[in-house]
């Protein structure tokens, strides 16, 4: 069997994974056409009247600083996934470390990485970011505002996976792995890192959400890269002229729409890759 | 010459701690046995649920630390291997669980752990001569590669599963094994054998086994020594063959008493000694653990536990019926199990039924 009808069986037995597929592609379908026809110039002030409505001209209308709308949406959709995916690779990248490092070794190590993580998790992120956010405002590329985010989504990444790490390394597999001469960096991504691939995966899916959110966040308050077209921070603007009261339908509507269209594809995959390689479900042959 | 693995008194206690001191198991009671390299022995551990045999297996491999005493591979703690040692422990003592399904990482093939040992210890040259090793392996106990090689733990029944673990045990050539009741868990059709596999591998390739088990019937067909463990503590020890035929203690009587026989006229014997096991006090170490439920007990076993009597050269038997024999040290087991050669005329494999 070849890998391509391989894959399509795959994708036929995973119908969420399918779906959040096919959202993102058709999202990146958008974008590769928006870049090749409009591009992203026009996403910059006064490159427009302001304050048009959607029409032939300009396809989603324009905003008070004469942004022409449709170009936005197609620079901010990469920049959102960019902190997205930025803030939560990093975050999980983290949060795996100390995870592993805490439920396997366990000890003084574990009680210190648990404590450490017990302390921050209740402390409301959005409130440390706005505070990190506004002190560094300055020097806020979307890159820095990922890495703001990552410092504080670590914790929940390191306390889910310490307790998967703790409930599967006493199985027996783990014990046969020593037998037979592993050393524990093998046994680590050898015998355990296999079995949380679905979970990893799902977590960095969901991870990458989160981040999204809270860059989202912090955008909408003003907190971003002022000089950037972000979902967020045409959110922002979009308050900031009133669009709501004005009735400026097409400046809000369709970053939210975009950001809807994320998670749900995000949060299908998250939850399709849950079902997947479980081997169990794997039929023989 | 150091044993090859020694356990010298050790004791493991479960539980306890600042805030629950009076919830502690003792699972193991000063105990004290030794596996010598040669002549290559099979050595069974009997005993009930409870009785502490999977804890010494898992102190005996290092997987569980006693609370008191020490394990000694070649005369070197277990906890105080170097990086060197440790490689030739693993190379010398190979392990086979009870359970032929937890013991598979279900991500892989079967063959994921074969292979690690071999790539592990350098086993073979080749990736040819490594497929040749494992085949020739299987087939050692009794599989056929083609059907089993290539497939996932769940595709494989339960008794091939348990015989795949036989041969990655084997794979290293170790001098000593030591199997958790590696059958319990396989139907009964297939415990034969198995069981078969492990005496060949004691013949063949003079590899000593610790036979740990419940099942005093597969003890007999196996072993050549027996341990009989109650609470923590061997009670009797000696040739197979005469303490399952003539048992000494009061609860090896009792054991032996329990394996049903298949005869309709023969009533199972069961009289009041046999108690549920979680209805008996917890005793001390200053009475015989067995006190309880002892049909013969005496004031003496009230106040003393009992040392090892030694009523035969390659006998022993924790009760105080015996106390006219000499005492054994306890540490002194390994010697009453060791020496086959010293009573000519005995050796049981010639006269057992399989």
């Amino acid at each position: 069997m070849s890998r391509i009808t391989q894959l399509l069986r795959f994708l036929r037995h995973n119908p969420r994974i399918t779906t959040g597929f096919a959202i993102l592609g058709c999202m990146l379908l958008l974008w590769v056409v928006g870049m090749a026809t409009i591009g992203t110039s026009k996403a910059v002030p006064l490159s427009g009247p302001p304050d048009l409505e959607p029409s032939a001209r300009y396809l989603l209308g324009t905003d008070s600083a004469g942004r022409q709308l449709l170009p936005v949406i197609i620079a901010g959709m990469p920049l959102t996934l960019e902190v997205g995916l930025l803030a939560g690779g990093v975050g999980l990248l983290i949060g795996a470390l100390l995870g592993f490092t805490a439920g396997y070794f366990g000890g003084p190590l574990d009680t210190l990485i648990r404590t450490a993580a017990d302390v921050m998790l209740p402390i409301p992120a959005l409130a440390v970011l706005v505070v990190i956010a506004s002190t560094i405002h300055t020097l806020l590329s979307v890159e820095v505002m990922a890495l703001v985010v990552a410092s504080l989504a670590w914790m929940y990444p390191t306390r889910t996976i310490r307790s998967q790490v703790l409930s599967i390394r006493t199985r027996a597999y783990v014990e046969v792995g020593r037998f037979s001469g592993e050393s524990h960096l093998d046994i680590i991504f050898g015998e355990l890192v296999p079995n949380l691939l679905p979970f990893l995966a799902a977590s960095f899916v969901g991870a990458v959400g989160a981040g999204i959110l809270a860059a989202i966040g912090l955008e909408a308050l003003g907190l971003g890269p002022q000089d950037k077209p972000t979902l967020g921070m045409t959110i922002f603007w979009a308050i900031y002229y009133g669009a709501t009261l004005r009735g400026m339908w097409w400046w809000w509507g369709p970053p939210i729409v975009v950001l809807i269209l994320l998670f749900m594809a995000l949060f299908s995959i998250a939850q399709g890759l849950d079902r997947y390689t479980n081997p169990r479900l794997r039929r023989a042959g | 010459m150091a044993a090859l693995l020694e356990a010298r008194h050790v004791t493991k206690i479960f539980g306890g701690g600042l805030l629950h001191k009076k919830n502690v198991t003792v699972a193991l009671t000063e105990f004290s046995l030794a596996v010598h390299a040669e002549p290559p022995s099979i050595t069974a551990i009997v005993g009930e649920s409870g009785s502490g045999k999977t804890t010494l297996a898992r102190t005996l491999l290092g997987l569980a630390t006693p609370t008191h005493g020490e394990v000694r591979y070649r005369g070197t703690d277990l906890r105080r291997l170097s990086r060197a040692q440790r490689r030739n422990f693993l190379r010398e003592v190979q392990v086979i669980f009870q359970d032929p399904f937890e013991v598979y990482n279900p991500f892989y093939k079967i063959d994921h752990v074969l292979e690690t040992p071999i790539k592990k210890f350098r086993l073979a040259a080749s990736r040819r001569a490594a497929r040749e090793l494992i085949e020739g392996t299987l087939r050692g106990v009794g599989l056929r590669p083609e059907e089993t090689l290539g497939r996932y733990p769940h595709q494989l029944s339960g008794g091939q599963r348990q015989r795949i673990m036989v041969a990655r045990a084997v794979l290293l050539r170790p001098r000593l094994i030591i199997a958790d009741e590696p059958v319990s868990m396989v139907d009964a059709s297939l415990r034969a054998t198995i069981l078969d596999s492990l005496r060949q591998l004691n013949q063949v390739f003079g590899i000593s086994l610790i036979y740990i088990t419940h099942d005093l019937t597969t003890a007999y067909q196996i072993g050549d020594n027996i341990v009989v463990m109650y609470r923590g503590a061997a009670v009797e020890a000696g040739d197979v063959e005469h303490v399952v035929k003539d048992p000494l203690h009061p609860y090896s009587q009792l054991l032996v008493g329990s394996v049903p026989l298949p005869d309709p006229e023969h009533t199972w014997q069961r009289d009041a000694t046999m108690v549920d096991p979680a209805d008996v006090p917890v005793v001390g170490l200053n009475s015989c653990r067995f006190a309880d439920r002892c049909p013969y007990v005496m004031q003496v076993c009230h106040t003393a536990l009992p040392p090892l009597f030694q009523t035969e050269p390659r006998r022993v038997a924790a009760c105080y019926r015996y106390n006219d024999a000499p005492i054994l040290k306890s540490q002194d087991l390994g010697q009453v199990l060791t020496a086959p050669a010293a009573l000519p005329g005995l050796e049981p494999q010639t006269t057992r039924g399989r």
